[in-house]
C-alpha cells in the first residue's frame, strides 16, 4: 500500500516537472497568436487570437529566402560531412597507425569541436570576402563543414574501430579487395553510426548561429540569423518574433523526435561505451 | 566498464597491417585526403591566419587590407581593456553557476526517470526538446517569458506576491536570466548522459548492496555514484566549454546589456571584431581565449585517461 502511494507520488512529481519544463513552448505558441495589445496584459492565452503574425512573416520575401538558404545549407553540409567523415574515419581506423598517433588525431579532432570558434570566424570572414563568397549560403556551408567534417570523422573513427576485425579478415582470406571489404562489409555494419553522424550534423547546421551571423548580411540570411534579428529596441515585434521562432523550431523538433534513437546515441556517445 | 570520450573500445587487432597491400594503402590514403584537405583549408589556414593578424594593425573601418606588424600591441590593447576583464568575470560566473545547476537538476531528473516505464520514457523524450531547438529560438522564447507585462515569469511571481524584476534591463538579473535560459536548455543533456551511464551500471551490484542491508540513498552514494564519475567528468567538460564559448543566448537575449553588464568573452570578441571591425585586436583576444580553453581541453584528456586507468 505504502509502496503504491510513493509510486503515485513519484508519477505526479514527474508530470509536474515535465509540465514546468515545457511551459516555455506553450508560451511561444500562445505568443505567436497574440495581437500587439495582448503583450501588455498578464494573460497567458491570447485575448484576441489572430493569424496576423504568420501572415506578416510569410508576406515578407525574406522568410522564403531564409527557409531556402537553411535547407540548402543543411542538405549540403550533412551529405558532404557524412561522406568525407566516413571515408576518413575508415582510413584512420585501418591504416594501422600506432595508438599514439591515433590519440593525437583524436585530440586534434576534439579540439576543433571545442576551441573558441570566434578565433576562426574572423579570418574566415576575411577569407570569404576575398573569395567573393561573403553573404552567400556557400560561405555558411564552408563554415559549417569546418566543424562537422572533423566531428563526423571522430564519430566514424570510433564506429569503425569498434567493428570486429574477424569479419574483415575472413573477407580478406576469401580474396575480397580492401575497397570491396569497405563497401560490402564495413559500410553496412557502420550504417547506424552514419545515421547518427547525419542527424547530429543536420541539427547542428540548422541551429548554428555564430558562423552564419558572421558570414551573411541581412540581404541573404539563414533562419537562425533571421530569428535573432528581432533585437531593435524601438518596439520589438513580439508576435512576429514568436511566429518565426516557431518556424525554426517545428521542423527540428519533429526531426529529433523521429530520429530520437540516433540523436540520443550521438549525444551520449562516449558516456557509456565499455 | 569504463567511461571514455576518446577512442572507445580497444581495436580487437592492430588494424589490418599484415593483410594490407600497397594498393590497399593507396586506397586508404585516397579516402583520407579529401577530409584532410578540407580541414587544412577550412581550419588550419584560418587559424594560422588569425595568429598572423593578431600581430598586425588592422581596423576594417580604416583600411580594407591589413597594415604593418605592431608586435604585441593588440594583445596589450585587449588586456588593458576593462570590458575584457568584466566579460571574463561574467563568463566565469555564468559557466560555474550554470553548469553546477545543470549538474544537480540533470542528475536528479536522471534518477527520477531511471525506470523503463512508458511514463519515464515519454518524460525523457519530452524533456529532450529544449536541447534540440536553436539557442537563438530558446532565447526568444525566454524574452517572451521575461517580458515584464505579459511574461509567465513575472505573472507567476506576482501571483504569489512577489514583484519580479525587470529581468533584461537590470545588470544583475540579466546575467541570472542567461543562466536560467542555459539551464533550461542544457539540463536535458546532463540528464541524457547520466541516464545512459546509470543504465550501464550492472544491476547485480545494486541488488547485492541492498541485500547487504544498504538503504536506497546509501546504495546510490556508495555504489552508483563512484561508477558515474567518468560520466560526470564528461558532462562537466562538455557543458563548461560549450557554455563558455556560446554567443547565441547573449546575443539574442541581452545584446551584452544593459551597458556592458552581461558581456561574455565570446560576445566581447564578436562585438570587437564584427561590429567595431577591430579585426586584429579581436584576433589577439581570440588567441588569449584559446589558451584558456586549451588548458581545459588538456585537463579533460588527463581526467579521461585517469578515469579509464582507475576503472579498467
Amino acid at each position: 500500500m505504502r509502496k503504491r502511494f510513493t509510486a503515485a507520488l513519484m508519477g505526479l512529481l514527474i508530470v509536474a516537472v515535465v509540465l514546468v519544463w515545457i511551459l516555455p513552448f506553450f508560451e511561444l505558441i500562445s505568443a505567436s497568436f497574440k495581437s500587439p495589445a495582448d503583450f501588455f496584459s498578464a494573460s497567458f492565452l491570447p485575448e484576441h487570437p489572430t493569424l496576423a503574425n504568420f501572415d506578416e512573416i510569410f508576406a515578407d520575401p525574406k522568410t522564403g529566402i531564409m527557409l531556402r538558404n537553411s535547407l540548402i545549407v543543411v542538405t549540403i553540409t550533412t551529405i558532404v560531412s557524412v561522406l568525407l567523415g566516413t571515408l576518413s574515419g575508415y582510413a584512420l581506423a585501418r591504416l594501422g597507425l600506432s595508438p599514439w598517433v591515433i590519440g593525437g588525431v583524436v585530440f586534434v579532432l576534439l579540439f576543433f569541436r571545442f576551441y573558441p570558434r570566434i578565433a576562426m570566424v574572423i579570418p574566415f570572414f576575411v577569407m570569404m570576402r576575398d573569395w567573393g563568397l561573403f553573404d552567400t549560403p556557400v560561405a555558411v556551408v564552408l563554415g559549417h563543414l569546418s566543424i562537422t567534417i572533423p566531428f563526423a570523422t571522430w564519430l566514424m573513427l570510433i564506429a569503425f574501430r569498434g567493428l570486429p576485425a574477424e569479419i574483415d579478415e575472413a573477407g580478406a582470406i576469401d580474396g575480397a579487395s580492401l575497397p570491396g571489404r569497405f563497401f560490402h562489409l564495413a559500410l553496412p555494419m557502420a550504417a547506424s553510426s552514419m545515421a547518427t553522424a547525419a542527424v547530429l550534423t543536420a541539427v547542428l547546421s540548422w541551429n548554428e548561429f555564430l558562423i552564419a551571423q558572421s558570414l551573411t548580411r541581412s540581404s541573404n540570411p539563414v533562419l537562425s540569423t533571421g530569428v535573432a534579428s528581432f533585437i531593435t529596441d524601438a518596439g520589438v515585434k513580439y508576435g512576429s518574433m514568436a511566429a518565426l521562432s516557431l518556424v525554426i523550431c517545428i521542423p527540428i523538433v519533429v526531426f529529433a523526435l523521429v530520429m530520437q534513437r540516433h540523436y540520443v546515441a550521438g549525444m551520449t556517445m562516449g558516456a557509456v561505451k565499455g | 566498464m569504463t567511461t571514455s570520450l576518446l577512442v572507445t573500445g580497444r581495436p580487437r587487432r592492430r588494424a589490418a597491417s599484415p593483410l594490407t597491400t600497397r594498393p590497399d594503402r593507396f586506397f586508404l590514403w585516397a579516402c583520407l585526403t579529401p577530409a584532410l584537405l578540407a580541414v587544412i583549408a577550412l581550419q588550419l589556414y584560418p587559424l594560422l591566419n588569425a595568429s598572423v593578424l593578431s600581430f598586425r594593425e588592422w581596423s576594417l573601418t580604416e583600411s580594407t587590407d591589413p597594415g604593418g606588424f605592431v608586435g604585441w600591441a593588440n594583445y596589450a590593447q585587449v588586456l588593458s581593456d576593462p570590458v575584457f576583464w568584466g566579460a571574463a568575470r561574467t563568463s566565469l560566473v555564468i559557466t560555474v553557476c550554470g553548469v553546477a545547476l545543470q549538474l544537480l537538476l540533470g542528475t536528479g531528473l536522471a534518477a527520477l526517470l531511471r525506470k523503463g516505464r512508458a511514463l519515464h520514457r515519454t518524460a525523457r523524450a519530452v524533456l529532450m526538446l529544449p536541447m534540440v531547438i536553436a539557442p537563438v529560438a530558446a532565447a526568444n522564447i525566454w524574452r517572451l517569458m521575461f517580458n515584464s507585462r505579459s511574461g509567465s515569469v513575472n505573472t507567476t511571481l506576482s501571483a504569489i506576491g512577489i514583484t519580479g524584476p525587470e529581468w533584461l534591463a537590470d545588470p544583475f538579473w540579466s546575467v541570472v536570466a542567461i543562466i536560467i535560459v542555459d539551464t533550461w536548455q542544457w539540463t536535458p543533456f546532463v540528464m541524457l548522459v547520466i541516464s545512459s551511464a546509470m543504465l550501464s551500471i550492472p544491476q547485480e551490484l545494486v541488488e547485492a548492496a541492498s541485500v547487504d542491508g544498504a538503504g536506497r540513498w546509501r546504495t546510490f552514494r556508495s555504489v552508483e555514484l563512484p561508477m558515474l564519475t567518468g560520466a560526470f567528468a564528461l558532462v562537466v567538460t562538455f557543458r563548461s566549454l560549450d557554455s563558455l564559448l556560446q554567443l547565441d543566448t547573449v546575443y539574442t537575449l541581452t545584446q551584452g546589456g544593459p551597458g556592458y553588464s552581461s558581456y561574455t568573452l565570446t560576445y566581447y570578441l564578436y562585438a570587437l571584431g564584427l561590429r567595431n571591425f577591430e579585426i586584429s585586436a579581436s584576433a589577439a583576444g581570440s588567441w588569449l581565449f584559446m589558451i584558456i580553453v586549451t588548458v581545459i581541453i588538456v585537463m579533460m584528456f588527463r581526467l579521461d585517461r585517469a578515469s579509464r586507468e582507475a576503472t579498467s
